[in-house]
């Protein structure tokens, strides 16, 4: 049973990897910002990526950005996002009317 | 001349300049911008033309100035632990977006959060003269620092904006699979498999407007 289940989730995350832009990355954001570990987290986050709809440039910029940042500060091993690698942390004079 | 007139040739003269369509988003710049579409993924060409051609309305009620231009990017694939690695990119039809008289940045700013709202949007470019960067405002939560530097757009940078109008764009400004089209085998059977067999093929130079990117200066990152 484990292994089918790894084999699905296998063949979705191909499925995600060759698909239409946007979604693979989206797929791994959505893992890592909810902490998406186990086969069975992973399996329901790559059905609601190919279910869900289109990915924009925005989304996809944000999303390529927070992967980057996790796996820079956090490292792939911590499922948490960065919180300190915001770039409001980094730099607090960016931008102070956004809250 | 009227001075509906003088904006309107004002507005032309700015979707051909590639130095203006720049200078909007420096340091320097007295107006907020932004760059924001109602395209959306999931819909045909036609029916995202058609919501774009909402938003522009949209935006002339609410007193903006705009003009079109092509959001661009490009996302890198790999397989078989990075031995093949292809690009998939994307673009939509958008809109430079600044007020036509004096308006508050917070103003601005919450006008344009309401039309990402009202459109279904993630979010959209923005630079106010009050920040130091240009930053991804979202529809819901913090905006994202995207960077303060912006220039022509080279191979390196993933995300930029094409404009329509104007001279053609340099060689320096395209990607490498658009020069030459992709070469590698194992590269185009991917991109036909994808429904992207128009990438194994040169791009068409006369189709593409000169482009800029906002990136991150040194020290940024």
């Amino acid at each position: 049973m484990n292994f089918i289940s790894w084999f699905r989730l296998f063949l979705l995350e191909q499925r995600l990897n060759f698909g239409a832009f946007g979604k693979y990355d989206r797929y791994r954001c959505w893992c890592l910002e909810r902490n998406g570990k186990t086969v069975a987290e992973k399996l329901h986050i790559a059905r609601e990526v190919i279910d869900g709809p289109g990915v924009s440039l925005a989304e996809s910029q944000h999303n390529v950005e927070f992967i980057r940042k996790h796996s820079v500060v956090g490292g792939k091993a911590n499922g948490r996002p960065a919180k300190d690698a915001s770039p409001m942390n980094r730099n607090p004079e960016l931008h102070g009317t956004g809250s | 001349m009227k001075f509906a007139e003088w904006l309107a040739l004002d507005a032309m003269a700015a979707r051909r300049s590639f130095a203006r369509s720049v200078g909007k988003f420096q340091l320097q710049t007295t107006k907020p911008v932004a760059i924001l579409t109602a395209f959306r993924g999931e819909r045909s060409l036609s029916d995202n033309r058609a919501a774009n051609a909402q938003l522009a309305n949209d935006l002339q009620q609410l007193n903006l100035g705009f003009y079109p231009v092509n959001g661009m990017g490009q996302e890198d694939h790999q397989t078989l632990f990075g031995l093949v690695q292809w690009v998939v990119p994307s673009s939509e039809e958008s809109f430079v977006v600044q007020p036509r008289g004096a308006m508050p940045e917070q103003a601005f700013e919450a006008a344009i959060r309401n039309l990402l709202h009202n459109y279904g949007q993630f979010g959209a470019m923005m630079k106010l003269p009050s920040s130091l960067q240009a930053f991804l405002l979202k529809a819901d939560g913090d905006p994202e620092g995207k960077g303060s530097e912006v220039g022509a757009r080279t191979s390196n940078d993933p995300y930029y904006s094409q404009l329509k109008s104007g001279p053609r764009a340099d060689a320096s400004m395209l990607s490498p699979w658009e020069i030459r089209g992709e070469l590698n085998p194992v590269k185009r059977a991917i991109n036909w498999w994808g429904g992207r067999s128009a990438m194994n093929q040169p791009a068409d130079r006369s189709k593409i407007g000169r482009r800029f990117s906002i990136r991150q200066a040194e020290g940024e990152a």
